[in-house]
């Protein structure tokens, strides 16, 4: 496999040296491996490329039902930060944080990790106190984030209209420095350039059927290439994982529901961090295209349907564009939805099922690309030795038996208010 | 947006309805916390016909059951609540 | 009148009205066109060809289209506040005093130094990005990212507010028929005849699609005349609706189909977005023409061909002098009458078939023209526009010669327009048979009719709108009519099927890296090759590896070159490969129509209480609390904010105060089972609780966590007042009457939410009863009479009015609710009674700081994690009878508990946000601060906070610490309540 770097694209346009070649197989799927992952997203990619690359093992087979990164990878808002409250995804998105910067380097493909920075706007004074109680949980983790008033909220990002002004006044936001945004379709690109040249396979198009199961073990997966013997098998079907974990008889505490996001035209800069606002719930980043992509709450009721509401959309919108008045007259190019999986306490759950061999990463709801690089990390770690990572541990899916729940918005277990 | 048939009110805007979850009976007040568990704890999250509820807040104030596509979101039917399907 | 400097202009035609000149400003020159122009026919006219550069090789772009798909000539509309970037010379509608501007280029459109990225062209190709710029670590945000952004993005944004106004229209209607071309006025002409509710749309200023473009006749006169007089005819029938200049963007589930009307007529209103809820949908959106991949096919100049017929016969707009016409498909040959028309010397056809494959009807038409069967355009040149054309033999058989022209007419063949299609998720084939007539989804009503449904003819087009104007009717039981149909004259120069040549032949690399696929992204057959050769065969993944489509025209033009290109390269058929999902809008909105009105003080609705012009009166400063306005606390002349909440405190402390109650939720329970009913909501005992007594209360979760508190009063055996907290006020509801309606049938209970009907005050202080005395004359407000937690209901001014003596600030404490049409009459009554007492209306802050004062929870403790012993509250809990949350709130192991905090030394204040920790242990948290005030009434500082339940003295010194702040605080943990611990001064 070609290294990429400045010397090979000045080689390939001057006709010399290797060419780049396929940054990922398209193979045949062998009739069994060591591990199978099912789902070609950036979790299900990144699983595999540590699995081979930290723990050598690399008779792994990652099975995508349609083209890779084409779920939630691919629908994303590219946001990364760190800024939980809780202890349990605190760490674990801190660790998630730290490891962005060195990935494309490590991977040897730019995934445009850019840290510019995350602004997390307050409107009144219980918002403001909330965000300094949440600030300070991080600090005292060693994870960056602070906490600014108007007037520096003013300096960072001219084009925001701060101000008292009814009914929304901005006053202040928590800002986390090394937060920012990554190309995510690149995420899922390089890791599975990255796997691919570790020996992975990697199968396109391949729909799993079914969970082959083995007195009480799991034993392999039904596609519809046929079945594929495996030890161990790793789910990681943001939006289906119900569909899947049924297959080996798990009931999971999961709903799916859109979640709708939109582009607007290119414009040369005009904002710098990834800003979210609470009144209701809308955010904007600025993409290094120029396009504003912006988003905000799932939309309320269970959907497989990858599509929002143009009504939802103008609500959205109407928020943005009290906090970004130059907003009104730019123009929606592109809107689309993903489905997300969302528990009965908002967080995810990571780690082994009742079900021996059988893993499941699931139930990110909207937080699940951040958390890409050390999903992955954790849970290559936790198939491999058999012992669940600690970063992970407080994301079991036991955590609906013992009642050790970690529910960031206290919405309770009403999966559409997370 | 969708639109929802109130059996009180007839065709109406999604808008005035909040969503109430799958409409699945709870367990018993004097069941154990496991029976509750297993009833707040595991969902069907069927992809395809869903049974759920909808309150027709700024309607008639009731809650009705209605039987909706999670993928078409076409919806079928909708009823009181204590009517079987 | 001829305007000067037209050097386009036609002498005669167009549907423009010479007799009204406009004036504009494109790149700082004043030039002129007509009413009836678009910026890009009038700077056509004016003899503008470079009009925007490319996005990343800076390239010369001009005017390549006359719609939506345009992809190259994008400009700036407006200046400072009402600068719109991004927007397509072919849809902006000319006016007088337009400023314009090209974008993407310094120092000028014509002379622009980013050219040289061109040169860097090779090292630019798709996926650049993804190989390099990753070393050192922190140079691609430093460094490189920021190069990038500031090359990319097409237009600057505009600054400030936006002075224009938008609004919304909801619009319920039989039929939606969207397009106004011959197929769309057949089918409307019939349903208006048949009086449905029909709303008819088209995107143009002018109503008949392509027949705005021809020549030709039907039933005698003009096409475009009989358009215009079948769409008045239609505008004119009683229940039909016809706009124009309003484009159908979206359409969602349910049929609920979005239109964005521009220009609407109404005085500021610049965009009007309609939502309507059709009960049928007719697709008469016509066909897109597609362009043809070859060496050097995006210079100025370069047009479809169905375009150039546009600009003659709309605008009265010559493209140019010298034609060459590209075609892979009959429907090309169509361009040469009008061509003729306008008097533009045709040099040749280029036909990529070979002649055998051309059909004899479009041989007829050529004449005198040279034909060039089987051959290909190898190369094109020209600075700022076309000036010759290099052609040669698709084998390579001769040589290739030389073609002057500066017009190259283009013509790919057709797509039909079917993206709204697509956005309900309806897989989108290129191919689908004639006759179209699909659902979206299950549920949903849409046909589809004319070329968008692949019918071809301008004759079979019309039948075509009439059979399904005819469908529709049955569907909705009317009868359906025999319409006389229109006849056309002459079916020349109509669209004539599928294109039987390919759009990309085989190129070598050199020509690849100047065939472009996406015009506006710059992307390159070369770059489509080297994905496939890279592995993102996959049609979504080549879209997003090269961003192919992703330009602001959406790949309308594009994406079919794209796609041809990867069957060319793999083989694959055409279908196999599949296409890029249509993502709504169908063409770019503005945010700005999609917000309507919901901006400013209407970004979404606020509530106001019944006192609020009291309020307003006595000076308070209003702030809004999730919807509510309310006041924070009424600073009298020269207080601080600060001062005016110590008052108002001391005040209720030592005299007497009131406070607005009237964003509480208020419930009536009513019924033979209200006790059985509210002993299974709430988890403390009710059932017992006697007639003309109150109680706190609090509700659970099903999981045990709390979800509310409240007081619950017994007016009778069978009527209780219950109330939540303003937060909860909507949820309690709903709650409760799930639990009423769903959970428990069979109890005879009914709930009224009287919330907006009941207006209520606290009055609280030692001098309360004095007060209420004097408010009340005639009712008994005496210890004996009303103890504390008794609740009497007595008249007021001709109404009722409830009493409960119930405290939340800990002073002896009265809430009076009466009818809110009353509560004028209370709040005077009271605020007159009060004054000799020194009474004062306390707000919000307050409130808060007597309620930490006496540690009550409030919501910053109610945060859906904590349970009732967590919060000290965990004896209220019934345990011999059942109730909702019973079952797990049982299981629950205390992780925390609820403590009162003082500052060790008595005089720091406690930070709010704080973090507990002990001694030098950082990291480990045991806890946070909730609510931390300084207590007027104790004279030190005081918080409320959550503490871990393991903390042992061994531990170290407690400390409320805030990094943030940088405050670190020693802090004990005091007894709560910190304020009248007995409760004497609420029980006197």
């Amino acid at each position: 496999m070609a290294h990429y770097s400045f010397f090979h694209l000045v080689a390939t346009a001057l006709g010399l040296g290797p060419r780049s070649g396929p940054a990922f197989g398209r193979a045949v799927p062998r009739a069994r491996y060591d591990v199978a992952i099912v789902g070609g997203g950036g979790h299900g990619l990144a699983t595999a490329y540590y699995l081979a690359r930290e723990h050598g093992v690399s008779d792994v087979v990652v099975i995508e039902k349609g083209w890779l990164g084409g779920g939630n990878t691919g629908r994303n808002t590219t946001i990364v930060r760190a800024d939980y409250l809780l202890p349990g995804n605190l760490e674990f998105f801190g660790h998630a944080l730290s490891m962005w910067p060195d990935l494309s380097r490590e991977l040897n493909f730019n995934v445009m990790f850019s840290p510019r920075g995350y602004l997390d706007l307050a409107h009144s004074d219980g918002q403001l106190d909330h965000f300094v109680r949440r600030a300070n949980m991080l600090n005292l983790k060693g994870i960056q984030a602070r906490v600014v008033d108007p007037q520096t909220l003013r300096e960072l990002e001219p084009a925001l209209d701060v101000g008292s002004k009814p009914p929304v006044p901005v006053l202040g936001g928590l800002v986390q420095d090394g937060a920012g945004t990554a190309r995510h379709d690149a995420v899922a690109w390089g890791y599975a350039r990255g796997a691919h040249g570790l020996g992975v396979d990697i199968v396109q198009n391949c729909e799993v059927t079914g969970l082959r199961l083995e007195h009480g073990r799991i034993a392999g997966v039904e596609t519809s290439h046929g079945m594929i013997k495996a030890d161990k098998v790793v789910v990681s079907v943001a939006g289906h994982s119900s569909r899947l974990a049924a297959m080996a008889g798990i009931d999971l505490p999961i709903e799916t529901y859109a979640v709708q996001a939109f582009v607007s035209e290119p414009l040369k800069p005009v904002l710098k961090r990834v800003t979210n606002m609470n009144i209701g719930f809308a955010y904007a980043s600025q993409t290094d295209k120029g396009e504003i992509v912006m988003g905000g709450n799932l939309e309320p009721l269970a959907s497989y349907a990858q599509r929002g509401s143009v009504v939802r959309l103008g609500e959205t919108a109407s928020r943005l564009v009290h906090i970004m008045p130059f907003l009104s007259r730019v123009r929606l190019m592109r809107a689309w939805g993903g489905i997300a999986d969302v528990t009965a306490d908002g967080s995810a759950i990571v780690g082994p099922t009742p079900v021996g061999g059988l893993y499941l990463n699931a139930g990110w709801g909207y937080s699940g690309f951040k958390a890409t690089p050390a999903a992955g990390w954790c849970m290559a770690h936790t198939v491999a030795t058999g012992e669940v990572h600690p970063l992970i541990r407080p994301l079991g899916l036991e955590r609906f038996t013992t009642g050790a729940l970690l529910d960031e918005g206290g919405a309770g277990p009403y999966t559409w208010l997370h | 947006m969708l639109i929802i048939s109130c059996p009180w009110c007839g065709e109406r805007d999604e808008s005035e309805f909040s969503y109430g979850g799958p409409a699945r009976p709870l367990p018993p007040l004097d069941a154990d916390a496991a029976a509750w568990r297993r009833a707040l704890y595991t969902r069907d999250n069927p992809k395809g016909w869903h049974e759920e509820l909808w309150f027709h807040g700024f309607g008639c104030r009731q809650w009705i059951v209605v039987s909706r596509h999670t993928v078409s979101q076409e919806i079928a039917d909708s009823r009181p609540p204590e009517t079987p399907p | 009148m001829t305007a000067a400097g037209h050097s386009r202009r036609l002498a005669k035609g167009g549907m423009i009205d010479r007799s009204r000149p406009l004036a504009f400003a494109f790149n700082g020159r004043t030039l002129s066109g007509y009413e009836g122009d678009t910026l890009a026919s009038a700077l056509m006219a004016n003899g503008v060809d470079v009009v925007a550069r490319s996005l990343k090789y800076h390239r010369p772009r001009g005017i390549m289209t006359d719609g939506p798909e345009e992809p190259n000539a994008v400009v700036t509309v407006g200046e400072g506040s009402s600068r719109t970037p991004n927007l397509k010379a072919t849809e902006v509608i000319l006016h007088d005093g337009l400023v314009t501007r090209s974008q993407n280029c310094w120092p000028s459109v014509n002379h622009d130094v980013g050219a040289v990225a061109g040169l860097a062209a090779p090292l630019l190709g798709a996926g650049f990005y993804y190989k390099t710029f990753m070393a050192p670590r922190g140079a691609w945000p430093g460094l490189y990212e920021r190069l990038i952004r500031r090359a990319a993005g097409l237009g600057r944004a505009p600054e400030g507010h936006d002075p224009d106004l938008y609004e919304h229209r909801h619009f319920h209607c039989d039929v939606l028929i969207v397009g106004a071309g011959p197929a769309g006025l057949a089918a409307a002409r019939v349903l208006a005849q048949a009086g449905l509710r029909l709303l008819l749309c088209d995107e143009r200023s002018r109503p008949g699609g392509s027949l705005t473009g021809t020549m030709q006749r039907i039933d005698g006169e003009p096409a475009s005349a009989w358009a215009r007089q079948t769409a008045a005819d239609i505008a004119a029938s009683p229940r039909a609706l016809v706009l124009l200049e309003t484009c159908a963007v979206w359409l969602g589930d349910h049929q609920l189909v979005a239109l964005v009307e521009r220009r609407p007529g109404e005085s500021g209103v610049a965009e009007r977005l309609w939502l309507v809820r059709p009960r049928h949908v007719v697709l008469a959106t016509g066909a897109i023409e597609r362009p043809l991949c070859f060496p050097g096919n995006d210079r100025p100049g370069i047009m479809l061909a169905s375009a150039t017929a546009a600009y003659i016969h709309r605008y009265g707009v010559a493209p140019g002098k010298r034609a060459v016409i590209h075609t892979n498909n009959d429907s090309g040959y169509g361009a040469l009458q009008h061509l003729r028309q306008a008097e533009i010397d045709v040099r040749a056809i280029i036909d990529t078939r070979p002649r055998e494959l051309i059909d004899e009807a479009a041989l007829r038409v050529v004449r005198d023209v040279d034909l060039l069967p089987g051959h290909r355009i190898v190369s094109t040149a020209g600075r700022h526009r076309l000036s010759r054309i290099r052609v040669g033999p698709a084998d390579g058989s001769r040589q290739a010669r030389v073609i002057d022209a500066d017009l190259l007419c283009v013509a790919g063949g057709w797509s039909p327009t079917r993206h709204l299609l697509g956005h309900r998720g309806g897989t989108v084939r290129r191919d689908e048979s004639k006759h179209a007539s699909s659902a979206a989804a299950p549920g949903d009503d849409v046909a589809i009719t004319g070329v968008a449904a692949w019918v071809t003819g301008l004759a079979a087009c019309l039948a075509d709108g009439a059979r399904v104007a005819g469908a529709v009717l049955k569907a909705l039981g009317r009868k359906v009519p025999a319409p006389r149909m229109p006849v056309p004259d002459d079916e020349t120069g109509t669209l004539s099927g599928e294109p039987n040549g390919p759009s990309c032949p085989t190129l070598d690399a050199r020509q690849q890296r100047k065939a472009f696929v996406d015009l506006q992204n710059d992307v390159t057959a070369h770059d489509v090759m080297r994905a496939l050769d890279e592995g993102y065969g996959a049609i979504e993944h080549l879209k997003r590896y090269t961003t192919s489509g992703m330009g602001t025209d959406q790949g309308k033009l594009g994406n079919v070159m794209a796609i041809d290109m990867v069957a060319e390269a793999t083989g694959m058929p055409v279908e196999k490969i599949g296409h890029t999902t249509f993502r709504p809008p169908y063409t770019p909105v503005t945010l700005g129509a999609l917000v309507g009105h919901a901006r400013g003080e209407r970004l979404f609705p606020t509530r106001e209480t019944p006192f609020h012009h009291r309020h307003l009166a006595r000076g308070a400063l209003m702030e809004l609390a999730g919807p509510w306005h309310y006041p924070k606390c009424y600073p009298r002349d020269g207080e601080s904010v600060d001062a005016a909440i110590e008052r108002e405190v001391r005040t209720v402390r030592s005299a007497v105060g009131f406070v607005d109650m009237s964003t509480l939720g208020k419930f009536e329970v009513v019924g033979p089972d209200s006790g059985i009913f509210l002993e299974r909501a709430y988890a403390n005992r009710l059932s017992t609780l006697a007639e003309g007594r109150c109680r706190y209360a609090l509700m659970l979760r099903e999981d045990g966590v709390v979800r509310d508190d409240g007081t619950v009063a017994r007016m009778a055996k069978d009527r209780w007042h219950v109330t939540a907290s303003t937060a909860h006020a909507d949820d309690v509801w709903r709650h409760l009457e799930r639990l009423r309606q769903v959970e428990w049938p069979e109890l005879d209970v009914l709930l009224v939410d009287v919330g907006e009907q009941r207006a209520g005050l606290a009055i609280a202080g030692p001098r309360a009863r004095d007060v209420l005395a004097a408010v009340l004359p005639d009712f008994d407000v005496s210890p004996e009479a009303l103890p504390f937690l008794g609740c009497r209901e007595i008249g007021f001014d001709g109404g009722r009015a409830r009493v409960f003596r119930i405290s939340y600030s800990g002073e002896l404490g009265f809430e009076v609710y009466v009818g809110a049409r009353h509560a004028d009459r209370l709040w005077d009554a009271v605020s007159e009674a009060g004054t000799p007492f020194g009474i004062a209306p306390y707000g919000v802050e307050a409130l808060d700081v007597m309620r930490i004062e006496k540690g009550h929870c409030a919501g910053s403790e109610f945060d859906g994690r904590t349970t009732a012993a967590e919060l000290g509250l965990g004896r209220m809990i019934k345990r011999d009878v059942p109730f909702l949350g019973h079952a797990l709130a049982c299981q629950h192991s205390i992780r925390q508990r609820l403590v009162g905090l003082v500052s060790a030394d008595r005089r720091t204040p406690i930070p709010r946000g704080a973090i507990l920790v002990a001694g030098m242990a950082r990291s480990r948290a045991l806890g946070h601060v909730t609510a931390a005030v300084v207590s007027p009434t104790l004279g030190h500082p005081i918080a409320l906070a959550m503490l871990q339940g393991s903390v042992s003295p061994g531990d170290g010194e407690l400390r409320a610490v805030s990094p943030v702040a940088g405050l670190d605080v020693a802090v004990e943990i005091g007894d709560l309540p910190f304020y009248d611990a007995d409760g004497a001064r609420m029980r006197a």
